[in-house]
């Protein structure tokens, strides 16, 4: 149980640690506050390679990390090299079509509230 | 910009090499990067190699036809390892692939067997697995399509002809454009940051490289000694330290087993697997305890026992055995992979039988430059994966109970680190154990090993008595009975197999 402590608590912190702005006193000092070795290890592994660092058996899993890297604007100095073997044209319009699924499904989907009206009104 | 990897050297032209080879270049088809691999003379030290069932995904990975990889190395299946004598004289246990059937809820199986035991007459805890009643008696079948049953999921290993085996791997790599450049490794070149740049060979070539994967199978590599990528050795003077082998025609009509079976023996222990045609002995034992004339004497009467039908006297082959596993494997441009990374201890996994899981990992993390950041986290990740595959075999030796002789005194006597310590009492008490990584060593299998060795925990999951379930086991064990009965003999089901 303490190594999931440790792991959430870390999850937690990345959230402070790699923000962008520096604003206010607050945030200055989460961007630059020391951070647990693990931590660290896990933001220059992706930072450097773009891997996220393997996560078996933890509450929060590769998709969590990120997401949350990434939504915070840490964009790695490399990705995997076996991309390469893919046409740069072709991964473009392999991005645009997945693009294309996401926003079609999207303008399908009802509201959220017009789906708890219809499924599961208190 | 840094110079990315273009060109991966691939040095020991055995099994170990032609197998990373055809992996590595059917994973990176289309990026551009050449693989050579480069003979350092380096041999394959086992005639049959028993694979893990994991290889199976990456034989799948390769695009391999598994019935064409069975039918021209000689194979045969493997449901995974029996230990005979282990616990007591004559006890008999098996450590299956397979896990266990899944009764009810959330609870492991040890526990319905456990709290049944309490209550009632049990069998053996073996003999409500499938896998084990099968390997026993000598019988395999894939699951029926026509009538589904959960219970007939085996997992299976194969036992290879290792020769067989390196040549099919080698004409893998070649078809998907790896090069085998003709003569012998004799040195090396650096650059100035100290990465690999070049071997030289014995003909005068030089082989220019971007990244280096040693697989050599030679005690010490040259390259790995020059670096100075040390080992670790858990124990400093080991009684397991040498190895006898024979290999021998397998008996005509004889059963074929499809199992590697560990018979434990008063001054070591006898390893034997076979495949369609042949099948290899290992004695293992403490050379300082031993002659090998003792020991060559002792296997050449074994193999009179085997069967008569050997056309020569065979040829017994010593070996010196020193587990280990390398603290470094992934140095700057520089790889160890297969034995030159982890040497098991002839028990039931072997140097092979990871190498796919490392070489996955190696691909997740391929490298775009020489130095780079990937290794540290391919370090962290294979190192926990061989030490967990060390605390196993350190706890399977330590819990055996296999006579009193100075070797087996030896070995009960070695320390079990924290982890194993805490593993071991967590299943004596409650039957349960640690939340471990389990894609290498499943839970159950830690389960059967500890079983197998007379481990019994003193209780069940306390919540198992909310459970309004009668006992499972006796239908469990009659239907296993059944389907036993009615699979055919591996022998015949793989002759049918390879015909088709």
């Amino acid at each position: 149980m303490i190594d999931q402590f440790e792991q959430v608590k870390n999850f937690l912190i990345l959230h402070y640690k790699t923000t962008q702005r520096e604003d206010t006193p607050f945030w200055t000092y989460c961007k630059h506050m020391k951070i647990p070795d693990e931590l660290a290890y896990r933001i220059e592994l992706f930072k450097s390679t773009g891997q996220i660092a393997r996560c078996d058996d933890e509450i929060f899993v590769h998709e969590n990390w990120l997401a949350v890297l990434l939504g915070q604007q840490m964009m790695p100095n490399q990705y995997h090299p076996k991309v390469d073997a893919i046409e740069l044209a072709q991964l473009i319009n392999m991005m645009k079509q997945m693009q294309e699924v996401v926003k079609h499904t999207v303008n399908q989907m009802p509201d959220h509230a017009q789906t708890i009206q219809q499924y599961c009104k208190s | 910009m840094k110079k990315p990897i273009k060109k991966v050297i691939i040095v020991g032209a055995n099994l170990y090499g032609y197998s990373a080879a055809a992996y590595l270049s059917s994973q990176l088809l289309g990026t551009g990067i050449q693989i050579e691999v480069v003979d350092d003379q380096s041999k394959d030290s086992t005639a049959i190699t028993s694979t893990h069932p994991s290889a199976n995904k990456a034989f799948q990975m390769m695009g391999l036809d598994l019935r064409k990889l069975v039918s021209q190395t000689e194979g045969s299946f493997n449901l995974g390892c029996s230990y005979d004598s282990w616990s007591a004289a004559g006890s008999w246990s098996f450590n299956p692939y397979t896990p266990p059937p899944k009764i009810a809820g959330f609870f492991e199986f040890q526990h319905f067997w456990l709290k049944s035991k309490l209550h009632s007459k049990v069998k053996e805890y073996h003999c409500y697995s499938l896998a084990a009643m099968a390997a026993r008696a000598g019988k395999f079948a894939f699951p029926a399509q026509q009538h589904p049953n959960p219970l007939t999921q085996l997992s299976f290993g194969l036992n290879l002809d290792t020769q067989k085996l390196a040549q099919f791997m080698q004409t893998k790599a070649n078809a998907t454009g790896v090069k085998f450049p003709q003569g012998h490794v004799t040195g090396f070149i650096q650059d100035e940051q100290g990465c690999l740049s070049a071997l030289q060979l014995d003909n005068g070539q030089m082989v220019h490289g971007d990244f280096f994967i040693d697989c050599s199978t030679h005690s010490e590599s040259k390259l790995s000694r020059s670096l100075s990528l040390s080992w670790h050795n858990r124990e400093v003077s080991s009684t397991v330290n040498r190895s006898a082998s024979m290999v021998l025609l397998n008996p005509k009509n004889a059963e074929l087993l499809p199992q590697t079976l560990l018979k434990a023996l008063p001054n070591g222990w006898v390893k034997q697997v076979s495949h369609q045609s042949n099948t290899e002995f290992t004695f293992v034992f403490d050379g300082k305890g031993l002659s090998d004339e003792e020991v060559e004497t002792g296997l050449l009467q074994q193999a009179v026992y085997f069967g008569a039908g050997q056309k020569h006297t065979p040829r017994v082959k010593f070996k010196t055995i020193k587990q280990g596993r390398k603290e470094f494997l992934w140095c700057k441009n520089y790889l160890s992979l297969g034995a030159m990374a982890l040497k098991t201890r002839q028990l039931e996994f072997n140097d092979y039988s990871f190498i796919f899981n490392d070489l996955k990992t190696f691909v997740d993390l391929f490298p775009q430059q020489k130095d780079s950041f990937n290794s540290l986290e391919y370090n962290r990740l294979i190192q926990a994966d061989h030490q967990l595959i060390d605390d196993y075999e350190c706890l399977s030796l330590q819990q055996a109970n296999s006579g009193d002789s100075a070797f087996w005194q030896q070995i009960k006597s070695g320390q079990l680190n924290e982890l194993m310590k805490h593993q071991l009492a967590l299943f004596e008490n409650q039957g349960r154990l640690v939340e471990l990584r389990q894609q290498l060593i499943a839970k159950h299998q830690w389960v059967a090993m500890l079983m197998g060795r007379g481990v019994e925990p003193s209780s069940y999951h306390a919540l198992l008595n909310e459970l309004n379930q009668g006992d499972v086991l006796p239908d469990l064990h009659a239907q296993i009975v059944q389907l036993v009965d009615n699979m055919p003999s591996h022998a015949s089901f793989l002759q049918r197999f390879c015909r088709v």
